[in-house]
C-alpha cells in the first residue's frame, strides 16, 4: 500500500479531527482497513487516492460517533479529558466547532483546516461543490453565533 | 463585533497544521488492515449474526405493534409487511425509525412528504418505506418502517455509504383522505409535527433558464433557512441549475438573522427596503433579505457553484428574481 504513505498524515489528522480523543487510532485503524479490504474498488481516473482515503476516514469518524450514541455526541465535552492541544490554539473556536453538526464540522475540518479546495472537498464528502459551499455557509453561520459574531 | 471568521479559520488552520503530531507508525497498522498483524476482535459476522435472530425473534411482536388495536381506532391502518421487494432485491424488515419536516403536496390534498431519519444502520443498505397505521378524526399516524438487503459478501461492507452527507429520505405518504385540520403524528415517539403548506413559500413568476424546482422543504432539514436565525423553521423553495442553486426562505420577521459581513447593495423589493449581501470570498453567494410585514419576512439566496462554463446570476438577476416572486 505505498500508494497510501503521501496521505498517511492527512487521514491521522482528520482522524483526530473527526474521532473521539480515546478512539481517533481506532478510526484511523479501521479506515486503513477498509481501504485494504475495498482496494480494487478505487478507480484513479474517478478521483484522487487522497480524497478517496479521506472519505473513508471521515466515514470511519461518522461511524465511530454513531456507535457511541447520540448522547455523546450531542453532550461531547471540548477539551475532551486527556485531549492534547496544541500551544497558540483558538480554543473558543475549537470549541464552536465541536459542536457543529457532523456534516458541517466534516467541511470545516477539510475546507479550512485542512486547507483542501471546496472542489476537493465535495470528492471526499461525496457532493456536489455547491452543497459543500452551502454547508459550510451553514457553520460559519452557526460559529458566528456561537462566537457571538452576528452580523446585523 | 465583525471579527473576519474566514481569517480567524484559515490562521486557526495553519496553527493546527504547524503543530500537529506525527501520525502512528504506518507499517504495524498496514499489517493490521492485510490481516497480516495481530488482528483486533471483528465483531461485525457475529454482530450480523446477532441482528438476524433478533430480527426473526421481533418481527412477530413488531407486527404486532404495527397492526391495529382494539384502543386505537383506525380508518385504514397498514399491515407492515416483513418483506418487501426493491429493486428485484427482497429486503427483511428490521425495525421502525422517526421521521421529520412533513410538507403537503402541492397537488394532492391527501398525499404529503415526509423525512426518514434512519440512525439504525447504512443509509445505503437500509430502505424506508412509509405507512399510514392509524387515521382517526383528530389524527394520522404514520410508521416508517425499516428493511435491509440480504448481507452478502458486496453488499455488506460498502467501501465508503457517502454517508458523511446523510441526508434525510423523502418518502411519499399518502393518506387516503385529505389531512384538513388533523393532526400528523410519528408512531416512533408519538410526537406530532406541523406540516408545511408550500403555498406559504413564495414562487417566482420567470424562473431563471436552466433551474428546475426543488420540493418546497423546512430549513429544519438542512440546519437553517439562510437569511434566518438559527432557531427559525421556515419554509424552503430552492431551484437548482448548472451554476448552483436560488432559494427563497419565508419567516417570521423577529427570525431574521441580517446580512452577511459585506453589504453589496441596498435596494427594495415589491417596494420594500432590502439589502444584498455576501460573505467575503464568497461574492457571487448573494443574500436579499426584506420584511413586508411582522409574520411575513423572505430571503433570497444564491449559492453558485463556481463553475466558470456556468456562470451564476449577476446581483441584478438576483434582485430581479426577489421583485419576480408572487
Amino acid at each position: 500500500m505505498d500508494w497510501v504513505a503521501p496521505h498517511w498524515s492527512a487521514m491521522a489528522n482528520l482522524a483526530r479531527r473527526l474521532g473521539a480523543s480515546d478512539t481517533w487510532e481506532d478510526v484511523l485503524q479501521d479506515a486503513l482497513t477498509s481501504a485494504w479490504r475495498n482496494r480494487t474498488r478505487f478507480v484513479p481516473e474517478r478521483g484522487s487516492a487522497r480524497n478517496w482515503l479521506l472519505a473513508i476516514t471521515a466515514d470511519q469518524a461518522r461511524k465511530s460517533w454513531r456507535s457511541a450514541g447520540r448522547r455523546r455526541r450531542r453532550d461531547a465535552a471540548f477539551p475532551e479529558p486527556g485531549a492534547q492541544l496544541a500551544p497558540g490554539i483558538d480554543l473558543d473556536l475549537e470549541r464552536a466547532i465541536a459542536r457543529l453538526p457532523h456534516r458541517q464540522r466534516v467541511a470545516v475540518t477539510l475546507h479550512y483546516l485542512m486547507g483542501l479546495p471546496v472542489n476537493d472537498a465535495a470528492a471526499v464528502m461525496g457532493c456536489s461543490p455547491g452543497t459543500v459551499k452551502s454547508t459550510l455557509f451553514e457553520a460559519r453561520r452557526h460559529l458566528r453565533s456561537e462566537l457571538g459574531e452576528e452580523y446585523r | 463585533m465583525t471579527q473576519d471568521l474566514e481569517s480567524r479559520l484559515r490562521r486557526h488552520g495553519e496553527v493546527l497544521a504547524d503543530t500537529q503530531a506525527d501520525p502512528p507508525p504506518l507499517a504495524p497498522m498496514i499489517r493490521v488492515a492485510s490481516g497480516h498483524g495481530p488482528a483486533r476482535a471483528s465483531w461485525g459476522p457475529i454482530a450480523l449474526a446477532a441482528v438476524v435472530v433478533v430480527v426473526v425473534a421481533t418481527i412477530p411482536v413488531l407486527l404486532r405493534i404495527a397492526g391495529p388495536s382494539s384502543d386505537r381506532p383506525s380508518a385504514a391502518p397498514a399491515a407492515i409487511p416483513a418483506t418487501v421487494t426493491v429493486n428485484g432485491v427482497v429486503e427483511t424488515l428490521v425495525g421502525t425509525e422517526g421521521w421529520t419536516a412533513p410538507v403537503a403536496d402541492e397537488t394532492a390534498p391527501d398525499v404529503v412528504w415526509v423525512y426518514a431519519e434512519i440512525q439504525g444502520g447504512p443509509s445505503c443498505l437500509w430502505t424506508p418505506v412509509p405507512y399510514v397505521v392509524a387515521a382517526t378524526a383528530t389524527a394520522v399516524t404514520i410508521k416508517i418502517a425499516t428493511y435491509v438487503r440480504p448481507a452478502t459478501s458486496t453488499t455488506y461492507q460498502p467501501a465508503v455509504c457517502v454517508d458523511v452527507k446523510r441526508p434525510s429520505q423523502r418518502l411519499k405518504v399518502t393518506l387516503g383522505a385529505p389531512l384538513a385540520g388533523r393532526k400528523l403524528v410519528d408512531a416512533f415517539d408519538g410526537s406530532s409535527h406541523p406540516v408545511l403548506d408550500p403555498a406559504t413559500v413564495p414562487a417566482p413568476t420567470t424562473v431563471p433558464a436552466g433551474y428546475v424546482a426543488r420540493p418546497v422543504a423546512w430549513s429544519s432539514l438542512n440546519g437553517f433557512a439562510t437569511g434566518f436565525g438559527k432557531e427559525a423553521n421556515a419554509g424552503i423553495r430552492t431551484y437548482a441549475g448548472a451554476a448552483g442553486t436560488v432559494s427563497i426562505s419565508a419567516g417570521p420577521a423577529a427570525s431574521l438573522g441580517g446580512n452577511l459581513p459585506e453589504v453589496l447593495r441596498r435596494t427594495t423589493v415589491h417596494g420594500h427596503p432590502a439589502v444584498a449581501s455576501a460573505d467575503r470570498g464568497f461574492e457571487q453567494d448573494i443574500l436579499v433579505v426584506w420584511t413586508e410585514a411582522p409574520d411575513r419576512a423572505f430571503a433570497v439566496h444564491q449559492m453558485s457553484n463556481d463553475d466558470p462554463k456556468h456562470p451564476a446570476l449577476t446581483l441584478d438577476e438576483v434582485i430581479a428574481f426577489a421583485n419576480s416572486l408572487n
